[in-house]
């Protein structure tokens, strides 16, 4: 019963993964797995998956497909060829607000511009992970046309995209920030429990209200601004303000941003739209996969025991990290780490690895050293006994038996003073023809 | 000298065949030494090792111990010789000799046992270090431990118990069977309740809790190995389930801190595995060899001295009866019986068989004989000698 109680405990505990060191209050990385370097390469490499936050995701630059920037230790090891790639996912889920100023100064180039920008920006996105919705933005009906924008795929927004109203009215900036934090908010207590909220705004004015026409009550002023901020501030929504155009107030983007969001201030440039376009996008992919190589090709020196696995990344600016990962990589408590997966061979990896100086070591090294090990088991079974027992030893160790009979004390010891042959060994016998020979020929001549 | 003739009877037929006797010397010898001549021309008497020589003339019997000219005898009558039957007397035989010093030796089973454990293990570590893919039922490393735990466990019970079933002229196969059957199960009560007293460990987090958690996978792993390859032996030798928790224990414990010694890890893993197997056959054999009573061990066969695979050996404690077989021979030639420190070699029951009979220190084994450190046992062919590793109580 004790080891049936045991053994279920045991299964269960197998089932279940094993417990997982925390680092700080960071997301560690994943467990690093050992994975091929190539398909047909035993050269070892681990691979992991880094979960970073909408701000540190920001801060690291895209232009990293050779792994600069990032950097692997594991113990004291430093890790080598390096390899990091966003993964396409977006995780935790995301539910992001589009807001378009379709204002009266967006009338002429503005408005096709920014549809073109954020039509390649939302094709882009993945289907999976991501909700999106857009909505207008002007001087009036701003928090109903907000409180109305319907999240949806990012294709369900590219429709919307195409139906966004004319150019009209003043900016009211202010309020639709503001509106659009509350809106993203709401989505999330709808939806899943660890998703994530962001607004995108586009504008290419400031905040212009309080004319004929307009809402009331729509934020305007220093105390507008100041509440707005206060509002971004505080809510985990994350906010960038894209400002187009020469009649921007940066000072404004900036405020709105606040410590929660980032401004961009761009020409009435489309090839410069796409690009800061193109840089929110990449921060919300928040995982990256780090793929890089052990400086060793036995996989038995990864079983010498646990160590700490370090991931660090520190961009090129002086904002930008060092930001500090690290997790406890376990090999198998017996066996030899075996691999998990091929890195795909068509990427960086396999070249990289394949001219590393120990992927010439010879790869017969486990059976060089069982070969060893039986050749010195054959000998300890076969040459080592006969220095351990040498035969004299045995006869020395304890007396030998003499040949003895149950009459052998009623014989005489020796007869004519000379001792009785007791054994064959003790006396040659006679030869037949000393005594037997030579009677029977007298026996017969008598 | 008068010439005899001397009639008996051989396998070749009935002979009549003339010698000489010295009428001044005792009979007996004279007599022993024509058979000497009778064996060198190819006659030997018919009937058993242990059959009584009697000396008849003119229809009455001789005393060996008389001369022929005390016993009137004269060439003109022939002397008879003949093979009979010995009286059984279940008695004790006196020991008139005292019994030779105890002399410390290494047993060589509780060096072959280990030797045995430790090739098993080496086997084992040769096959699961092929695996290198997580795939299948094994996707973790938890069931690759599983995995590797199984091989070694299947592998080394079955060299340890085949070794000792050989040793013991038992049947290898089936007792490699049993060892498969024992060592698997150890092996995996020793991996599950090893990975979870691991996880508590694990559980600290820190660098050092692994090697901790290490250590104590493989001290359970080696103990219960070795339990249960010892609890082969549970019926006749109880202790021998402690040894093996207790070496398995050690071996699986020390194995697994030279795993994390710097240096070429996968020659440290084969040395830790290998540690592990010997471990396992130190508890289950060595131990009690060590600690027997006495040894009997074939020490020549057929002239030559048996190597550790030819190797013959019984540890002898109280209260065991073994049956002492020879090789090639299904039937027991003695048994020997141990009560009280003492151990007596007992002829085996008459059975018909061509199987030889045993002599124990030169006499025919035909009553219970209390043997005596040193003492040679004669099986046909084979020689074997009774080893006592604890002197005599007083």
């Amino acid at each position: 019963m004790r080891y049936a109680a045991a053994a279920t405990m045991c299964v269960l505990s197998l089932l279940g993964s094993p417990p997982r060191a925390e680092s700080q209050t960071l997301t560690p990385p994943t467990t690093p797995e050992l994975v091929r370097c190539g398909a047909d390469a035993e050269l070892l490499c681990f691979r992991s998956t880094v979960t970073l936050s909408t701000e540190e995701a920001r801060l690291v630059t895209h232009d990293t497909a050779d792994g600069a920037g990032w950097s692997e230790q594991l113990g004291e090891l430093m890790l080598a060829h390096v390899s990091a790639r966003p993964l396409p996912d977006i995780a935790p889920p995301l539910h992001l607000l589009v807001l378009v100023d379709v204002s009266g100064s967006m009338k002429g180039d503005g408005l096709p511009m920014t549809r073109s920008a954020l039509r390649s920006f939302l094709a882009d996105l993945p289907e999976e992970g991501v909700r999106v919705a857009v909505a207008p933005f002007a001087s009036r009906s701003v928090v109903e046309r907000i409180q109305q924008a319907a999240f949806g795929s990012p294709r369900d927004a590219l429709a919307r995209l195409d139906s966004l109203p004319p150019p009209l009215g003043n900016t009211g900036l202010y309020s639709a920030v503001a509106a659009a934090v509350e809106r993203v908010k709401q989505e999330r207590q709808e939806g899943e429990a660890d998703a994530r909220g962001a607004v995108l705004v586009i504008t290419d004015g400031r905040n212009d209200v309080g004319r004929a026409g307009d809402d009331r009550g729509l934020l305007a002023g220093t105390t507008g601004r100041g509440s707005v901020a206060e509002t971004v501030a505080q809510s985990s929504v994350h906010t960038w303000l894209i400002g187009i155009g020469q009649a921007v107030d940066a000072t404004e983007l900036s405020a709105l941003a606040a410590t929660r969001g980032g401004h961009y201030i761009v020409a009435l440039d489309p090839y410069r739209l796409a690009r800061v376009l193109a840089q929110i996008r990449s921060s919300l992919h928040t995982r990256w996969e780090l793929v890089s190589a052990v400086p060793s090709w036995a996989r038995a020196s990864l079983a010498r025991g646990g160590a700490t696995y370090t991931v660090s990344y520190r961009g090129a600016g002086p904002q930008t990290g060092p930001l500090t990962r690290s997790v406890v990589w376990r090999p198998p408590l017996l066996a030899v780490p075996a691999f998990r997966a091929v890195v795909d061979s068509a990427g960086t990896h396999a070249p990289a690895m394949a001219s590393a100086a120990w992927a010439a070591a010879p790869v017969w090294r486990n059976l060089a050293i069982f070969g060893f090990f039986a050749a010195l088991l054959l000998a300890l079974w076969f040459g080592l006994p006969a220095l351990l027992w040498p035969p004299a030893a045995v006869v020395a160790s304890a007396p030998a038996a003499t040949l003895a009979t149950d009459r052998a004390a009623a014989e005489p010891a020796e007869m004519d003073g000379r001792p009785l042959r007791r054994t064959s060994e003790e006396a040659p016998p006679r030869r037949p023809q000393d005594i037997t020979a030579a009677a029977a020929r007298r026996v017969q001549r008598t | 000298m008068p010439a005899y003739y001397v009639e008996f009877i051989s396998a070749q037929g009935p002979q009549r065949l003339p010698f000489t006797l010295d009428h001044g010397r005792p009979l007996g010898p004279q007599v022993r030494q024509i058979l000497e001549e009778l064996n060198q021309r190819g006659l030997v008497l018919t009937g058993g090792p242990d059959d009584e020589l009697t000396i008849r003339w003119h229809g009455r019997t001789l005393s060996e111990a008389q001369t022929p000219g005390e016993l009137g005898l004269s060439p003109d009558r022939p002397l008879e010789l003949r093979l009979r039957r010995r009286p059984q007397r279940i008695v004790e035989a006196p020991v008139p000799r005292p019994e030779p010093a105890v002399i410390r030796f290494l047993p060589k089973g509780a060096y072959a046992s280990p030797l045995a454990g430790a090739a098993g293990a080496l086997a084992a570590w040769g096959l699961f270090t092929v695996v290198t893919e997580l795939s299948g039922p094994f996707s973790s490393y938890a069931t690759l431990d599983l995995l590797a735990a199984l091989l070694i466990g299947a592998l080394t019970a079955p060299a340890v118990l085949g070794a000792d079933a050989a040793r013991r002229a038992e049947s290898v196969p089936r007792a490699a069977l049993l060892g498969v059957l024992l060592g698997g199960v150890g092996a995996l009560l020793g991996s599950l309740v090893g990975t979870f007293a691991a996880n508590l460990l694990l559980a600290r987090g820190d660098d050092a809790s692994f090697l901790a958690a290490r250590v104590v996978y493989w001290m359970i792993l080696g103990a219960e190995i070795g339990a249960l390859t010892a609890a082969r032996f549970f019926r006749t030798d109880r202790r021998r389930v402690f040894d093996g928790v207790v070496t398995g224990g050690v071996a699986g414990a020390l194995g697994a801190l030279l795993l994390a010694l710097p240096g070429p890890t996968d020659f440290w893993h084969a040395v830790a595995v290998m540690l592990l197997g010997a471990g396992v056959g130190v508890g289950a054999c060595a131990l009690a060899l060590r600690r027997s009573l006495a040894i009997l061990e074939l020490e020549s066969a057929r002239g030559r001295r048996p190597g550790l695979r030819r190797l013959l050996e019984w540890p002898l404690i109280d209260g065991a009866t073994v049956a002492v077989r020879v090789p090639e021979t299904a039937t027991p030639a003695l048994t020997v019986q141990c009560e009280q420190g003492r151990c007596r070699a007992l002829p085996a029951a008459e059975d018909g068989s061509a199987a030889p009979r045993a002599v124990v220190a030169g006499r025919p084994l035909t009553r219970p004989t209390e043997l005596r450190n040193g003492d040679v046992v004669n099986i046909g062919p084979f020689e074997y000698r009774y080893r006592r590793r604890r002197p005599l109580a007083s």
